[in-house]
């Protein structure tokens, strides 16, 4: 009926992607040169490290995925860790499992950021019993089957035995321990060929996620005191019941630091590696203390499925996509209206976010003005020496009595704090209690320990206490303790680590002067609680990072430091009881030539840029008396100058106003006039000179002067020039906001499933950008990716892609033409790259269509 | 609709049948006689026809049924035997009742009453054909009996159904689930592009009668499209299931009506049409000049009666007015030596127009 008429629906989009259709194993082709047409042959890389002249064994096993008692093949890898085997006569096209193991001439390359005392990329030595393992797919004859051998294959094969003991078919069991652990690894360990992270060169997004996946166990396998093999065979094991958690090796989070160490130790990763490794550590992050992994039987496709088999299996995909994006739909509905449930629910979580941060605000503003007091006190060389004297006597910094904001006079209060320093074994700590408090306002209580690295030696008396200070940002410095509310409560419990780092190390005399030319970057990491009386609460960690700038463009602009990184991760508890999960972050690419701050300050608005210039410049737009000594001016933008001649007021551009003393008539004489045309063009100039060194040409160039105040007198040489500048666009090709932004959140609505979302924003080129959200709902995992490189166009082409780790995936490209006639295209696949159909618009609805011999079997997407 | 740049510029047989027709007295001379016909009938009982046209289904207030004959027709009559051919147009669009008043009801957004499950029962049927006809056309002193075989050769086919339910579940909000199976030439469900029309072959056979009963009676009598049939050789089909469960809704929070469609479309290699017969009688009772008139017309599974009365001039030339009751339509017709012309309206406003016919005819 009304299919007649169905409105154009937007265009979206959905995929999956997917698993392994036979029994697990890697990619399949036809046997290349080095094998006869009658022998199946297995080859792959060992990587752990890469492994190099490891044993390579490789066992057939039976339907209960047991080894046969003889191997089929065995050779050694070579230096780049890769091997071929060529199987024997006693293989009868089952399923194969390869065994890495180690001879005495077998290196591992290390891959750790340390390796024992071994740095990253040396070769070193394994234990008897190290041992990595993968499960391959059934070869033919004349076949070769790719099979990666990875720290991961090992956990999935590990996981696939666990289940053929639960009673699976060892195929079935394959199948789904592939998608388990791809939950995990973030990236199809078995079709991605296994290369190591200290060469990248010429490697695909997919093989350099996976080195830097490889690098992070190693991380974990050599952080601890565990044995290699042991700590190995621990992480591998941990998937076995299908879930990360306490009762294994590792965490989540310790997961995700693993993995971000390994990110940041591996240069020229791509953005696309990196937007997916972004959004692997924030999935890590928001899980909390454990990491589920889901596989749906529903969608399981084995090596008999025909093309019907896969048609239905996909509609059941689609379906699971409709009713997670009609969920998003009812989400938003439900957002939409101020009284509902899921309204009600949400609002609560940001009032919870807010009063907690609120409250830590209040917190750091009056803690910071005690600490003020004592940095005051601390400063000069009497500062330096009371320090001293307090180290040797024991003495106690005692505070003021009152405070008056320096922004806000009517701020005021008192506290009532000590400081005392202490010169231990690991370096001077200061140790800050007491109260603060706000006259009609709040009043917190204190209990702080901030330690350093430096000892008291440092405090050389050649030394000024800047020398001092600057000595102490090459040291470590901690924040920890307690804020109070005066009633016991604690509203805040730090544990905090602040890190200076320099370019290089400073020789010689320390001022700030030389801190600051060698600042490279500041990092401030830990550990926070924060709490009201109301029982509204956060636990977690923090971790900040800023940069210094080493080539912007329009530096005059910018802050002193730019933000690098940004991430927040803990649970909240809202006044209600409900507790929830949330973690975030943020990474920029181009921090040190591209300061956030400033691109927010002055991209395409209207900022103030103000500076001094001397009197000289200025006063020859203005009409006073040059003989007089006591003089001032102004130059104010669309005003008014009276004409006593003409007893009329005369408005202009811009109005110079000027008045001075007249010694002989013993009076104050004031004067006015409109400035011409030239006078206007020249005090223009004279701005967008200032600019044109502040900001740059080209900004300058597209800047617009919108207002000038100019004032001067004769007490100064120079006169202050206020202006409001129209600033363009910063951004360029080269130079541009280049980030990328994660959330991850657990959620719970009512009346619909748990659902926990994990979102990367990636800005990687300045028309470029992709969201890549991996979603857990209703027992489900889902990715879903969006992106353009066509950001500023006003009909970007869009690409979509929406996938499981069951490898179905939907690949759809959209856009609008400039009458707004939408168009989309696509292709849906099933065993990861199998494609089996369609995705076309008809008459605005997006339409799958799956070719079925003579027949087509189609969809409407929504 | 075809761009100005498009457009193909066919002659067809509407110009056809006007020169032809007019050309009388060069084939009169040889004792042949032409004949032709044009009608039109137009009906639609859910709502006006203009409606359906822009905007089908959203005026559905009631009624079962629309459905369109279009019928031309030029041919030659010698001593009885007729030649002719034919362009023919037809489609029919049935539906029940309780379908299309709650269907009204959710296109103007009104309440529904909760619970209630209405069945949806749709059929269509539908083709476009050029014919051959031949026949004989027997005269007798009081009138004539006639009979002919047309052979069609037909495109655009459209026949199929859809059967399921609607269920109010709210006041504004319904549940809706339904089968489709149909052949077509356009794919008006589902817009399947790249559609290869399938070309049909098919047969009707059609009676007809006239009787003048003494001086003031006379009976006429017509049955079109008896035993007729089409077989369609790779007719575009879709299979389809039609469901509401993923829902969206308007800013009022009224359902839209938007179903996820599920199916198999590809080609059939046979498929038998078949023609709804048309059946049509009159009776004109004379008195003096004064005329009275009875007619009736049965096909698509619906019958309907017309009365009227009518003048006769003295030329011979008959005008006449019918009322059609159950249509509410009112037609006049003029006839003049072998020419009949007739138009049929139930309205005056083309915008509340719902029953039209029209006709031009010679030598029928």
């Amino acid at each position: 009926m009304n299919m007649l008429k169905k409105s154009a629906l937007s265009i979206a989009i959905a995929s999956s992607l997917a698993l392994v259709g036979c029994g697990g194993g890697g990619s399949s082709s036809s046997a290349g040169g080095g094998s006869n047409s009658e022998t199946s042959v297995v080859s792959g890389s060992a990587v752990k490290g890469v492994m190099k002249s490891a044993v390579v064994t490789v066992y057939e096993l039976d339907d209960s995925g047991d080894r046969l008692a003889t191997a089929v093949g065995t050779t050694t890898t070579d230096n780049k860790g890769e091997y071929s085997v060529e199987l024997d006569d006693n293989y009868s096209g089952g399923l194969v499992e390869i065994e890495i193991t180690v001879s005495p001439e077998t290196r591992m390359v290390c891959d750790a950021l340390a390796c024992g005392a071994s740095a990253r990329g040396d070769d070193i030595e394994l234990p008897d019993n190290f041992r990595l393992n993968a499960i391959g797919k059934a070869s033919t004859p004349g076949s070769t089957v790719s099979v990666p051998v990875t720290a991961w294959s090992t956990m999935a094969v590990k996981r696939t035995k666990t289940l053929v003991g639960e009673g699976t078919s060892v195929a079935d069991a394959a199948r789904r321990a592939k998608a388990e652990v791809l939950q995990v690894a973030g990236f199809d360990f078995e079709d991605t060929p296994a290369r190591g992270v200290s060469d990248l060169t010429g490697a695909t997004a997919a093989e350099a996620q996976a080195a830097v996946m490889n690098a992070a166990v190693a991380n974990l396998v050599f952080s601890g005191s565990e044995d290699v093999a042991a700590a190995l065979a621990s992480f591998t094991e941990a998937l076995e019941d299908g879930s990360i958690n306490a009762e294994d090796s590792f965490t989540p989070a310790t997961l995700s630091a693993a993995v971000r160490t390994a990110f940041e130790a591996t240069e020229d990763l791509s953005d696309e590696t990196q937007q997916s490794l972004n959004n692997q550590t924030a999935k890590f992050d928001g899980a909390g203390d454990s990491l589920d992994t889901s596989y749906d039987d529903d969608l399981d496709l084995d090596e008999g499925a025909d093309q019907a088999d896969k048609i239905a299996a996909f509609q059941s995909f689609v379906t699971q996509f409709r009713s997670w994006a009609g969920s998003i739909d009812e989400t938003a509905i439900a957002l939409g209206d101020e009284m509902s449930p899921v309204s009600v629910a949400v609002d609560a979580d940001i009032d919870t976010i807010r009063d907690v941060f609120v409250q830590a605000g209040v917190a750091g503003d009056l803690v910071s003005k005690v600490l003020d007091v004592f940095s005051q006190q601390l400063a000069g060389p009497e500062g330096r020496a009371a320090l001293l004297s307090a180290l040797e006597n024991n003495a106690t910094f005692t505070a003021k009595q009152s405070w008056t904001d320096e922004e806000d006079p009517t701020a005021t209060g008192t506290m009532d704090a000590t400081l005392v320093f202490e010169d231990t074994a690991s370096g001077l700590k200061a140790a800050v209690s007491g109260s603060v408090a706000q006259i009609g306002g709040e009043t917190r209580n204190f209990d702080l320990v901030i330690g350093t690295s430096l000892s008291q030696n440092d405090l050389d008396l050649t030394y000024d206490a800047e020398q001092v200070l600057s000595l102490m940002a090459q040291n470590t410095v901690s924040v920890s303790g307690t804020v109070g509310d005066g009633t016991g409560f604690h509203r805040a419990v730090l544990d905090l680590d602040a890190t200076l780092d320099l370019s290089e190390s400073i020789n010689g005399n320390v001022t700030d002067e030389t801190v600051l030319d060698m600042f490279s970057a500041i990092a401030l990491t830990g550990s926070v609680s924060l709490a009201n009386p109301e029982a509204a609460s956060f636990e977690g960690s923090v971790s900040v990072k800023a940069v210094s700038m080493t080539g912007s463009s329009f530096s005059a602009l910018d802050q002193p430091f730019s933000p690098e990184s940004f991430a927040l991760t803990g649970d909240f508890t809202a006044t209600s009881g409900r507790t929830f999960n949330v973690s975030t972050s943020m990474n920029s690419s181009s921090a040190q030539r591209f300061n956030l701050f400033t691109y927010l300050d002055y991209n395409d608005t209207t900022a103030a840029f103000d500076f001094e210039v001397d009197r000289a410049e200025i006063l020859r737009f203005v009409e006073y008396d040059e003989a007089a000594e006591q003089f001032q001016f102004s130059i104010t933008s669309d005003w008014s100058c009276y004409d006593s001649e003409t007893g009329t007021d005369v408005y202009g551009e811009r109005v110079a106003f000027s008045d001075w003393y007249d010694v002989q008539q013993q009076s104050v004489i004031y004067s006015c006039n409109v400035l011409d045309e030239a006078e206007n063009a020249a005090l223009d100039e004279l701005i967008a000179e200032r600019l044109v060194s502040a900001v740059g040409a080209s900004v300058a160039t597209a800047s617009e002067i919108e207002s000038v105040w100019v004032y001067g007198n004769s007490d100064y040489t120079l006169a202050e020039v206020d202006t409001d500048i129209a600033f363009p666009t910063l951004e360029t090709a080269d130079n541009f906001v280049d980030l990328s932004f994660n959330i991850a959140a657990g959620v719970s609505l009512v009346d619909m499933p748990r659902a926990t979302a994990v979102v990367t924003l990636t800005r990687s080129s300045l028309n470029g950008a992709s969201m890549l959200a991996d979603v857990s709902w209703d027992g489900g995992s889902y990715k879903l990716q969006v992106s353009t490189d066509q950001l500023n166009a006003e009909n970007p082409e869009i690409t979509l892609a929406f996938w499981n780790p069951q490898g179905f995936r939907l690949e759809a490209v959209g856009s609008e033409n400039a009458d707004g006639v939408p168009s989309l295209t696509g292709n849906v696949f099933v065993n990861d790259d199998e494609d089996i159909g369609n995705l076309e618009l008809r008459d605005g609805v997006p339409v799958i269509t799956y070719p079925n011999g003579n027949e087509t079997v189609f969809e409407t997407l929504f | 609709m075809t761009a100005p740049g498009n457009r193909k510029k066919r002659w067809g047989l509407g110009p056809a049948f006007f020169f032809v027709i007019g050309s009388t007295n060069a084939w009169a001379a040889h004792a042949v006689e032409l004949f032709g016909r044009f009608e039109s009938q137009i009906v639609s009982e859910p709502e006006p026809i203009k409606t359906t046209i822009s905007d089908w289904g959203s005026e559905f207030t009631g009624g079962e049924r629309q459905w369109l004959v279009n019928h031309l027709e030029v041919g030659a009559r010698y001593h009885g035997i007729e030649i002719s051919v034919q362009q023919r147009l037809l489609a029919d669009l049935r539906m029940n009742r309780e379908a299309t008043e709650q269907w009204g009801r959710i296109e103007r957004k009104e309440p529904l009453v909760p619970g209630e499950r209405v069945p949806v029962r749709v059929q269509v049927d539908g083709f476009s054909a050029q014919a051959l006809r031949l026949g004989y056309r027997h005269e007798m002193a009081s009138g004539w009996i006639g009979a002919g075989v047309s052979l069609l050769w037909a495109r655009h086919v459209m026949l199929g159904e859809l059967n399921g339910e609607l269920l109010a579940t709210d006041e504004q909000d319904f549940d809706f689930n339904a089968d489709v199976d149909y052949v077509y030439y356009r794919d008006v469900l589902f817009d399947r592009p790249d559609i290869q029309k399938a070309d049909g072959l098919g047969w009707a056979v059609d009676l007809a009668a006239r009787w003048q009963i003494g001086d003031r009676w006379r009976f006429h009598a017509r049955a079109d499209d008896l035993l007729a049939k089409i077989r369609w050789r790779d007719a575009p089909f879709t299979r389809a299931t039609a469901n509401t469960d993923n829902k969206s809704y308007d800013d009022d929070g009224y359902a839209i009506f938007d179903p996820i469609l599920t199916g198999t479309e590809g080609y059939r290699d046979r498929v038998y049409q078949a023609i709804d017969p048309r059946y049509r009688a009159g009776v004109e009772l004379s008195e003096g000049s004064w005329l009275a008139i009875v007619r009736a017309q049965y096909q698509f599974g619906y019958g309907f009666a017309g009365v009227g009365g009518g003048w006769q001039y003295a030329d011979g030339s008959r005008l006449r007015v019918l009322y059609w009751p159950k249509l509410e339509s009112v037609g006049v017709e003029y006839e003049r030596g072998q020419w009949r012309f007739g138009l049929s309206l139930d309205s005056p406003q083309w915008q509340e127009v719902q029953a039209l016919g029209l006709t031009v005819s010679r030598g029928y």
